[in-house]
């Protein structure tokens, strides 16, 4: 499969494709592509401010660069920790992980996450920003379901099985926050009134 | 081959679109072609007023008078710039740098553009001057403004250079020639002299205010204000220093109304540089491009 198959496939064949991306793994693609998704977005981002903007709370170029090359490092790190992370449950849970499967397959699923900020842009461009919100919004439900998809085929689980593998990071978050926040509720409430 | 087609088409239609993400990043009013029209400019004037090149990095902006006069011609002679907002955040700078931004913009106003000055934190001293050379000026309730006067700071060192054993030994045509030196004390005569030079200058502010605000504050008003004071925007909406108190947004209405232009007008930065201008500026300014010399500040 060409990089060009592949970018095919995920538009038009996401099920075959990712079930291909997940058994042949193809890493060093999904890492091209995850870093160029990101540094395009963020151009593109970054150009419709600089149209839509009064301009004084506008981000300068060079910090938007110096933020961009900080924030690709960044989502690089966050990628890795949360297909570890989803590997990791998926084994605890269903007894079988794919590490590089599953960073292989969301590496690639960021893909349609370009035409949001891109078809935004070029809305922005004719003067139809409205519609360019409804296709940004599109696009990240679409990315959503590609992850859902990518976990799915990479760890051979049912759409069930992959959604709750997707969820269960944020749910466990949520629910240790609530724990933290209980908590120090707990340890104010005993400390001494002066 | 379909499939190539299909999504070939798709990556040179994105890679378009980054083409013109550059532009508009690199020059912000390049991608905004495409929805045309008139347009409301901003010029940001952030810091000291200085004539030479002072670009900050981070924020992008220039203060060198320079720069701005050119930015300024530029809001003079593009068609679609129907109206100007100076957005001024500025404790002053040097008089020359303050006169020769004020002076463009009155020949800007002479083009019938209308230009509003919409005051920062601060706008005083030289940012009240160049503020007198707009058709209508909006501060914040908080703003502080004011600070009408001129002032000279010469540093004398004599006595540390006496203590560490270095000598100057100065060689000159006429006897005012090294006034103002470091190294020694100020004459009678020089001081006399410098003081004329600064109640020179403080004559002309005092006569760019009078000018600038006409018909709102008379010189026999001004004078008792004029005294390096500063004062809240309030305070000088009342004294008839600026013509009204409200907020960025506001001063671009003002410009909108007062250029008779109608509906929600496209604003544009006219002095956000690109990157690679605003790095070489940066390092030119720290390589040597402000050296320090006795000025006159307002």
């Amino acid at each position: 499969m060409t990089l060009l198959d592949i970018l095919y496939g995920l538009i038009f064949q996401p099920q075959a494709t990712m079930r291909e991306l997940a058994r042949t793994k193809p890493l060093l693609a999904a890492s091209l592509v995850f870093v160029a998704v990101y540094l395009a977005n963020m151009l593109l981002q970054q150009a419709s401010r600089s149209i839509t903007e009064t301009g004084l709370g506008l981000l300068p170029a060079s910090l938007a660069g110096l933020l961009g090359a900080v924030g690709a490092a960044v989502s690089v790190a966050i990628w890795f920790i949360v297909a570890g992370l989803f590997s990791l449950l998926a084994e605890i849970i269903y007894g079988y992980g794919n590490g590089k499967g599953v960073l292989t397959c969301l590496g690639f699923a960021a893909f349609p996450g370009i035409f949001g900020p891109a078809l935004y842009y070029a809305s922005i461009l004719v003067n139809l920003e409205p519609l360019g919100m409804v296709f940004y919004v599109i696009s990240i439900l679409w990315v959503i379901g590609l992850q859902v998809l990518a976990l799915r085929e990479a760890l051979t689980l049912t759409t069930t099985q992959a959604i709750l593998v997707y969820l269960l990071p944020v749910v466990m978050l949520l629910g240790i926050l609530v724990l933290l926040l209980v908590m120090g509720g707990l340890a104010l409430s005993s400390l001494p009134l002066p | 081959m379909k499939k190539r087609i299909i999504i070939g088409l798709i990556l040179v239609f994105l890679l378009i679109l980054l083409i013109m993400a550059v532009q508009s990043v690199s020059q912000p009013r390049a991608g905004a072609s495409l929805k045309g029209g008139d347009k409301i400019g901003v010029i940001d004037v952030s810091g000291t007023i200085t004539g030479t090149s002072t670009t900050s990095l981070l924020t992008g902006t220039t203060n060198s008078a320079r720069d701005i006069m050119a930015i300024i011609r530029q809001a003079a002679s593009r068609p679609d710039i129907k109206a100007v907002v100076l957005r001024v955040d500025s404790p002053g700078g040097t008089s020359v740098a303050s006169q020769e931004i004020g002076m463009e913009l009155d020949k800007l106003r002479a083009t019938g553009k209308p230009v509003v000055t919409s005051m920062g934190d601060v706008c005083a001293s030289g940012g009240y001057w160049i503020a007198c050379s707009t058709d209508h000026i909006m501060a914040n309730p908080a703003t502080l403004t004011g600070s009408i006067g001129v002032i000279m700071e010469l540093q004398n060192v004599q006595g540390l250079y006496e203590k560490i054993g270095v000598q100057s030994i100065v060689i000159k045509s006429g006897e005012h020639k090294d006034m103002g030196s470091p190294f020694r004390e100020l004459t009678a005569a020089e001081q006399q002299l410098l003081q004329g030079i600064v109640n020179d200058s403080y004559q002309q502010f005092i006569d760019q205010v009078v000018k600038g605000r006409e018909g709102k504050i008379t010189r026999e008003q001004l004078l008792p204000l004029a005294d390096g004071r500063i004062f809240t925007g309030a305070q000088a909406k009342e004294l008839g220093l600026v013509d009204s108190l409200g907020d960025y947004y506001d001063a671009v209405d003002q410009a909108r109304v007062m250029a008779g232009m109608s509906g929600e007008a496209p604003i544009e930065v006219l002095n956000q540089q690109d990157m690679w201008k605003r790095l070489f500026t940066s390092l030119d300014s720290v390589l040597g491009g402000n050296q320090p010399q006795a000025r006159l500040y307002y």
